[in-house]
């Protein structure tokens, strides 16, 4: 028995479709799983650390909470007390919004756009006051500050951890 | 933030050359298929080009055209490697059996494709830093990017004083 050339070719071509197929399902999947950094992260997620403070020139005690954040303001600022508000873990994947309330009675918007080697690509909204979109490496801090709150400011310190 | 400006949001990105290979990817596709979409970009990229022309219009003209003159070269040596290239191409798949030539080919496709979807860093705007975007409704704003140190974003007051409590000399807050 013997198989003819153009029913070899054609087995050849299905074979040939066929791995073609697989490849442009699983490639995008995998080409993903193969950027993935970092052991600590739950998968398909970034963690956003979150803390809003609230800054006041008058003398008083430094939440040791916001000990990291106070240490980045003094270089430039001269505020005396800082006191935590809120400290949140936001775990989010790709695209999705996380929503934190702030005591001034607005929105904050935080939705991670993009994550490769030089950071998370990460769009922040407050709302009424700001719309920006940060790349931010892993670890670092980024602060929005300024906002009036109760004859201080309020600030809100943002730190990748993925 | 609505659908609609989330979706801004992701072409400004992809116009800046900030998003991820999977992510252009996903909005080349959206932007095969969606109009509107297109439209936007087509104004993005003549808002860049109007820029780029108010940025050059104060450039020395003898410099313009010394440039243009060496681009003209270089773009000619540039047009005869590929064809070269493809040449030598063409002359080595013809010794392979006729069978055997899609088999190479789809191989190859596939091997290239596959190591631009893994190696391809995501492109970086030009300017690079924490902030790439800014928007805070024509209010006063500062940024501090540092280094090892936090970036800090501080919304000013329109009304003048030290409200703020800022310790560096000579900005106004």
């Amino acid at each position: 028995m013997f198989t003819s050339d153009r029913s070899r070719g054609s087995r050849l071509g299905r074979v040939l479709l066929a791995g073609i197929g697989a490849w442009l399902v699983a490639a995008p999947a995998l080409a993903q799983q193969l950027r993935e950094p970092g052991p600590g992260r739950r998968p398909g997620t970034i963690g956003l650390n979150m803390i809003v403070a609230h800054l006041s020139a008058s003398p008083g005690e430094i939440d040791p909470r916001a000990a990291g954040l106070y240490r980045q303001l003094q270089k430039d600022f001269r505020y005396e007390s800082v006191r935590v508000l809120e400290q949140r873990r936001l775990d989010l994947q790709l695209d999705q919004v996380g929503t934190m309330r702030l005591p001034t009675g607005r929105d904050m918007y935080v939705r991670p756009i993009e994550v490769g080697e030089t950071g998370v690509l990460v769009r922040v909204e407050v709302q009424g006051a700001i719309k920006s979109r940060l790349r931010v490496q892993n670890h670092e801090m980024v602060v929005i500050g300024g906002l009036p709150y109760e004859g201080g400011r309020l600030v809100i310190s943002l730190e990748p951890d993925y | 933030m609505s659908p609609t400006s989330r979706e801004s949001e992701v072409l400004h990105a992809y116009h800046d050359g900030e998003l991820g290979t999977l992510d252009r990817w996903r909005m080349k596709r959206r932007l095969a298929r969606d109009p509107a979409a297109r439209a936007e970009l087509a104004r993005l990229t003549e808002l860049r080009r109007l820029v780029r022309e108010l940025a050059t219009a104060r450039a020395a003209p003898d410099l313009w055209s010394g440039i243009a003159a060496r681009l003209g070269s270089i773009d000619a040596g540039v047009a005869t490697e590929p064809a070269a290239s493809a040449r030598t191409l063409a002359s080595g798949l013809a010794g392979l059996r006729a069978w055997l030539r899609p088999l190479a080919a789809g191989a190859l496709v596939a091997a290239a494709a596959t190591a631009w979807l893994v190696f391809s860093a995501p492109t970086e705007a030009v300017n690079g830093g924490v902030v790439r975007w800014l928007y805070t409704k024509g209010k006063p704003v500062m940024v501090l990017e540092g280094g090892e140190d936090a970036t800090i974003i501080w919304l000013l007051d329109e009304t003048p004083g030290d409200q703020t409590g800022r310790r560096i000399p000579g900005v106004y807050i």
